[in-house]
C-alpha cells in the first residue's frame, strides 16, 4: 500500500522542518521517500492548506495500573454522567476524569494521539497496567517501574550496596515488569509513610532505612546512566503540594549531579510562601533553574478548572491533603513493600486563591522554559485535568488575548499576584510539535517515532489551520497510526491495535539470587510468577513488546 | 509430572506456591495445598465423552453447532442476561465484548457479596493494604467475623504466622482480636496473644461505629454494644490505638445480612480514623469464581465492576435492577448465558429461562440448558490471569495438563464472529 500525503504544510521539528510545504509518502507502515513519477500510489489525500505533524505522544498521563481503576471504583458518578454509546466500530464506555481503557484510546486518537506512556507502574501491579493498555485500542504504550520506596532498594542501599548490584536490579525490574523507564514517587516517602511519618524532606532520612531522597535519586539517576535507559529518571519529588516545596524542587535538581533529570508535573512542586496567605508562584525561581541546567527537563501537570480525581502513589501526601476530597470519599492503599496508592477526588475552582494560582503557575512554567525540547505539553491526566483538555491548553499557549480573558475570570488576588499578564510570549506550532511530538520522543529514545523522515513509523496527524486553535486540535483531519488511517474529521474511522515500547538493558543474571531469597522471605508471590515475558504480553495481556535501545556506559 | 510454582485460582488469596503432580485424567496437589484448591484441581474434570461434547437441548453435537446455536439465541434474545461470570481475564474480556454487541446484562454470581465492600468504596473509600504488606507489617490483627480460614484457607499460615517478617519482628507476639459469632475459629492458633470475643454477625457494624466513637472521645451512655462491654471494647481501641501497624480484616461473604456495605463503612471509617494518629490497614477477605477478577476487567472496560446493563448501548450501573436472580425471578431476563469455568458445582439456577450454558466439564444442571458447552478450567488446561482478593496483584495461571476444551474466551470470540 502506497499512500501519497499531497502539499501539507509539515511541522517536523525532529528533522527541523518548520512549516514547510511538501508532500509525504506512506509505503505500508512506514514513512519513505518520493517513490517516482512511475510509483503506483494506492491513495492520495490532498493536504493543501491543512497542517501536517506526527502522531502526538504523551509522556506523562495515567492511563492504566490499578490507580486509575480505584478511581474509577471510587467515583461511579463519572461514568453514570458520561456515558458513551457503542457505534458500528467502537466499543460503548465512559468519559469524564476516568474514561474507560477503549474510550481512552478512541479519545487520544481523535485528538491526533498516538502513543502515550503510563509514569507510575507499581512493579508488584505491572500485568494490570499493560492489560489495561493493551484494551486502550490505537495507541501504543508503554509504562514507567516505581521504584525507590521498594523494601528491596532501600535495603541495598542501607546495606551501602556496590552501585553495580543496584544498576542490576534497575536493569531486572525493567525487563520484569516490561517497562520503558524508571520512576521514583516521593522517594522514600511511600515507604516512610508506612513508618507513620507524615513528611521526609530531601534530606530527611526514612524512620527505618536512614536513608534520605537525595541518596535515593542520585543512586536511580546513576543507574538509568550507567544502563544507558534513553529516559532519564522522573522524579516526582518531595513534598508535593507543600507550600514552599520549591526549595526542595530546586535540592531535587542537583541531587541528580549534572546527569540527566526529569521532573514530574513541576507546577505541584513550584510554590512559595510569599503573600498574606502564605502561597505564591515560585515559577520564576523553577523556570530560571530550568534554563540554567540542561541536564534537567519537566513536563508540567497543568491544572484546570473543574472536577476531576488525584491518583498518585504518593500516600503520604494524598493522605495529608484527603481533607480537600471533593467530594468527600478517598482511597489509600500500602501495596506489596513495594510502594503505595492515594486517590483523592478533586474539584479546581477558579475563584479559589490557591486553584487559580496553581493554574496561573503551570502557565508561567510554560511560557519562562525556554526550551521547548526540555518542557513536555501534561495536565498529569487525571490529576490536573483529564487529558482532553489538551487542545484548550494548546490555546492558551499559543493565543495570548485568550490567556489574558481568561486570567481576568479568575481570583482577582491570584491574578494580581501572577506574572502571567506580562508574559508576552505565544507557543509556534514548530514549538508545540518539539512539546507534543519530537520532544517526548527524543526524551525516550524512540527513534523512529515522533518525526517524519524517511523509516519513521507512519504515525501523522493532519490539521485544519484554525485560527481557534483549541479547535484545529481537539479535531484532526485525518490520523495515521503505522500507516492506517484511525480518524477522520475528528471521528475514529478504523480501529487498530497497538504495542507497548519497553527497554531490557543488560544486566548480571546474578543478582536473581539474591532476588530469589528476597522473594522466598518475604513476599507474597513467587519470584518465577512476577516476571513478565515477552510471550505473556502478547499471549495473555495481549500487546507486543517493541525495545529501545540501551547502549551501556558502564559504571563510572 | 511434578509442576512447581504453580497458581491457585480458587480462593481470593491465590497462593502461587503449590506443586502438584499432574498425571493423564487427575492433578493431585501435593505441597502448599489447602481444602479449597485440592478440591478445585481434583475435581471432576473428565467424566466421560458426555461431560466432553457441547450439547444443544441435550443431544451432543460439535462445538461449531454449539456456538451457532448460541450465536442464534443471543441474536434474537429481548435482554440476555450474563451470570456465573466465573473465569478469568480473557473471558472477562470476551464476556464484556459479546455484551457490548448484544446489550446484555452482566452480573457476577457473587454480586451481592462484593457489593458489600464495593458500595462501601463508592461511597466514602477506604485505606486497604495488599498481602504482602500484611504479611511483613501486622503486629495487631483485629478478625471482624470469625472463621477466615474457611474462605482464605491459608491466610494464618502464610500472612500472619509467617516465620520471617522484613523489619526484624517477633511474628509469635502478634496479637489476634477476633470478634464474631463464631469466634475462635479454626484456622487461627490459640494462644496468649488471642482474643476472641463472640458477637452476632449482623451487630459487627455497631461495634465498628461504637469503637470509633470511643477512639473520637464521644461520651457513651451504653454499658455494653451487642453483648460486650464497652470497656472492653476500649481496650480493644487503646491496643489499635498503640500498635504500630493494626490491621483491620473481614470477609465480605460471611456479612450475609441486609445493607451489609454499611458495616464495612464503618469498618472503614474506623481504619481511616487510627490514621489521625497511627497506621492501620484495611483487609477485605474472600473472593472466588474469578468474582474480583470481573470486577477490575468490567471496571476498566465499562467503568462498573458488576451490575452493568448494555441494553441501551452503553454501560448502565444499578446493582439493584440488573441483579441477576432479581431479573430471572422477574422473568424480565429471555436468555441466561452463565459462565462458571472454576467450579462445576456452581451451576445456574433451574428455571424456564433459556440458557447458554459454558461450564466447567462435569458440571450437571439441573435444567439442560439449550446450549451446553464444557469449558477448559483457568490454572488447570490453559494459562491466564486473575486477581487476589485485595485488588493489586494479578496472578499468572500456568497450563498444568492437557486438555482439548476450550477456553471461556475462545467459546465467546466464537460466538461474537458467528452473530
Amino acid at each position: 500500500m502506497l499512500i501519497k500525503l499531497t502539499a501539507g504544510t509539515v511541522y517536523d521539528p525532529a528533522n527541523s522542518i518548520d512549516g514547510e510545504v511538501s508532500d509525504l509518502y506512506i509505503s505500508d507502515d512506514r514513512i519513505t521517500n518520493n517513490p517516482g513519477a512511475d510509483a503506483n500510489i494506492d491513495q492520495e489525500y490532498d493536504l493543501r492548506g491543512m497542517v501536517v505533524m506526527a502522531g502526538a505522544i504523551d509522556m506523562h498521563t495515567h492511563i492504566g495500573g490499578g490507580k486509575i481503576n480505584v478511581a474509577r471504583t471510587l467515583m461511579p458518578e463519572f461514568c453514570r454522567q458520561a456515558p458513551v454509546e457503542r457505534s458500528a466500530l467502537t466499543r460503548s464506555g465512559c468519559s469524564k476524569a476516568t474514561p474507560s481503557t477503549l474510550l481512552t484510546g478512541y479519545r487520544y486518537a481523535e485528538m491526533g494521539y498516538t502513543t502515550a506512556f503510563e509514569p507510575a507502574v507499581l512493579p508488584f501491579n505491572a500485568r494490570q497496567a499493560h492489560m489495561e493498555m493493551a484494551d486502550t485500542p490505537i495507541l501504543d504504550t508503554g509504562g514507567y517501574a516505581m521504584l525507590g520506596n521498594d523494601d528491596f532498594l532501600l535495603r541495598l542501599l542501607a546495606d551501602d550496596a556496590d552501585q553495580a548490584l543496584i544498576n542490576d536490579y534497575v536493569a531486572w525490574t525493567l525487563q520484569a515488569t516490561q517497562c520503558i523507564g524508571i520512576k521514583v514517587v516521593n522517594p522514600g516517602g511511600i515507604n516512610a509513610f508506612k513508618f507513620n511519618a507524615r513528611k521526609l524532606d530531601i534530606d530527611e532520612q526514612n524512620p527505618y532505612y536512614n536513608i534520605t531522597p537525595r541518596r535515593i535519586v542520585q543512586c536511580l539517576t546513576r543507574a538509568l546512566h550507567e544502563l544507558g535507559v534513553p529516559h532519564p529518571l522522573p522524579v516526582h519529588a518531595s513534598n508535593l503540594g507543600v507550600p514552599g516545596n520549591f526549595k526542595t524542587t530546586l535540592e531535587t535538581m542537583k541531587a541528580a549531579g549534572g546527569l540527566p533529570l526529569h521532573l514530574t508535573h513541576i507546577q505541584f512542586h513550584s510554590y512559595g510562601t510569599e503573600g498574606e496567605r502564605k502561597f505564591s508562584s515560585a515559577a520564576a525561581e523553577i523556570a530560571e533553574a530550568i534554563n540554567a541546567n540542561a541536564n534537567i527537563s519537566t513536563d508540567i501537570g497543568q491544572i484546570m478548572f473543574g472536577q476531576t480525581v488525584t491518583v498518585s502513589g504518593d500516600t503520604m501526601r494524598q493522605h495529608a491533603n484527603h481533607g480537600y476530597a471533593h467530594p468527600n470519599k478517598w482511597v489509600c492503599m500500602d501495596i506489596e513493600c513495594d510502594a503505595g496508592c492515594g486517590v483523592v477526588p478533586f474539584r479546581y475552582r477558579d475563584k479559589n486563591f490557591v486553584n487559580a494560582m496553581q493554574w496561573a503557575i503551570g502557565l508561567e512554567i510554560f511560557l519562562m522554559v525556554d526550551d521547548p525540547w526540555r518542557v513536555f505539553l501534561t495536565t498529569d491526566h487525571p490529576n490536573g485535568a483529564p487529558f482532553t483538555s489538551y487542545p484548550h491548553l494548546i490555546r492558551l499557549l499559543m493565543d495570548r488575548s485568550f490567556r489574558e480573558d481568561l486570567l481576568q475570570q479568575i481570583h482577582p488576588e491570584a491574578a494580581a499576584h501572577s506574572r502571567l499578564s506580562g508574559l508576552t510570549r505565544e507557543y509556534s506550532l514548530y514549538e508545540m510539535a518539539i512539546m507534543t511530538r519530537a520532544g517526548p520522543a527524543r526524551i525516550l529514545g524512540l527513534k523512529d517515532r515522533g518525526h517524519l523522515a524517511k523509516g519513521a513509523f507512519a504515525d501523522i496527524t493532519v490539521y485544519d489551520d484554525h485560527a481557534n486553535r483549541e479547535r484545529m486540535f481537539e479535531r484532526p483531519t485525518y490520523v495515521f497510526k503505522n500507516g492506517n488511517l484511525v480518524v477522520r474529521n475528528g471521528e475514529i474511522c478504523a480501529v487498530t491495535r497497538g504495542a507497548t515500547h519497553a527497554v531490557h538493558p543488560e544486566y548480571d543474571r546474578g543478582i536473581e539470587k539474591s532476588l530469589k531469597d528476597y522473594f522466598d522471605r518475604y513476599c507474597s508471590v513467587q519470584m518465577e510468577n512476577f516476571a513478565i515475558s515477552e510471550d505473556e504480553m502478547i499471549e495473555g495481556i495481549g500487546s507486543p513488546v517493541m525495545t529501545t535501545e540501551c547502549l551501556a556506559r558502564g559504571i563510572a | 509430572m511434578l509442576r512447581h510454582n504453580i497458581a491457585c485460582p480458587f480462593c481470593g488469596l491465590c497462593c502461587d506456591d503449590l506443586t502438584i503432580e499432574s498425571k493423564p485424567q487427575q492433578l493431585t496437589v501435593v505441597a502448599n495445598g489447602c481444602p479449597l484448591s485440592e478440591r478445585g484441581f481434583s475435581q471432576t474434570a473428565d467424566t466421560g465423552d458426555r461431560d466432553h461434547r457441547p450439547r444443544i437441548q441435550g443431544h451432543a453435537c460439535s462445538l461449531h453447532e454449539a456456538v451457532a446455536q448460541a450465536a442464534d439465541l443471543l441474536r434474537n434474545a429481548q435482554l440476555p442476561l450474563f451470570g456465573g461470570l466465573g473465569t478469568d481475564v480473557a473471558g472477562a474480556r470476551a464476556a464484556l465484548r459479546l455484551a457490548d454487541r448484544t446489550g446484555a446484562v452482566l452480573d457476577h454470581m457473587n454480586s451481592a457479596i462484593m457489593l458489600r465492600d464495593l458500595l462501601a468504596v463508592q461511597d466514602s473509600g477506604w485505606m486497604t493494604a495488599t498481602l504482602g504488606e500484611v504479611r511483613n507489617r501486622v503486629d495487631l490483627l483485629l478478625i471482624f467475623g470469625s472463621d477466615i480460614g474457611k474462605h482464605a484457607p491459608r491466610f494464618h499460615e502464610r500472612f500472619f504466622n509467617n516465620a520471617e517478617s522484613m523489619f526484624g519482628q517477633d511474628t509469635a507476639l502478634r496479637e489476634l482480636i477476633m470478634i464474631g459469632s463464631e469466634a475462635g475459629a479454626s484456622s487461627a492458633h490459640a494462644d496468649a496473644h488471642t482474643t476472641t470475643i463472640p458477637c452476632p454477625t449482623d451487630r459487627l457494624g455497631d461495634i465498628a461505629m461504637t469503637m470509633r466513637a470511643l477512639l473520637q472521645g464521644r461520651p457513651l451512655q451504653a454499658e455494653d454494644v451487642a453483648g460486650i462491654r464497652v470497656a472492653q471494647l476500649r481496650k480493644i481501641v487503646t491496643r489499635l490505638a498503640d500498635a504500630h501497624y493494626g490491621v483491620i480484616a473481614w470477609v465480605a461473604a460471611e456479612l450475609d445480612f441486609p445493607h451489609a456495605e454499611l458495616a464495612v463503612q464503618a469498618f472503614s471509617g474506623l481504619v481511616k480514623d487510627l490514621n489521625t494518629t497511627t497506621r492501620c490497614s484495611g483487609l477485605p477477605l474472600g473472593g472466588n469464581n474469578g468474582d474480583t477478577t470481573f470486577s477490575q476487567v468490567a471496571t476498566w472496560q465499562a467503568g462498573f465492576p458488576t451490575g452493568i446493563s448494555l441494553a441501551n448501548g452503553c454501560p448502565h450501573f444499578d446493582p439493584v435492577q440488573y441483579n441477576w436472580k432479581r431479573l430471572l425471578d422477574s422473568d424480565e431476563a429471555d436468555l441466561l448465558l452463565w459462565i462458571s469455568a472454576f467450579d462445576a458445582q456452581c451451576t445456574p439456577p433451574a428455571g424456564n429461562t433459556p440458557g447458554i450454558v459454558l461450564g466447567r466439564a462435569g458440571m450437571h444442571c439441573e435444567t439442560e440448558p439449550e446450549v451446553f458447552i464444557p469449558v477448559a478450567t483457568p490454572g488447570l488446561h490453559h494459562a491466564g490471569h486473575v486477581y487476589r482478593c485485595d485488588d493489586v496483584v494479578t496472578i499468572p495461571l500456568r497450563s498444568v495438563c492437557v486438555s482439548e476444551l476450550p477456553g471461556v474466551s475462545t467459546v465467546l470470540h466464537a460466538i461474537t464472529k458467528s452473530l
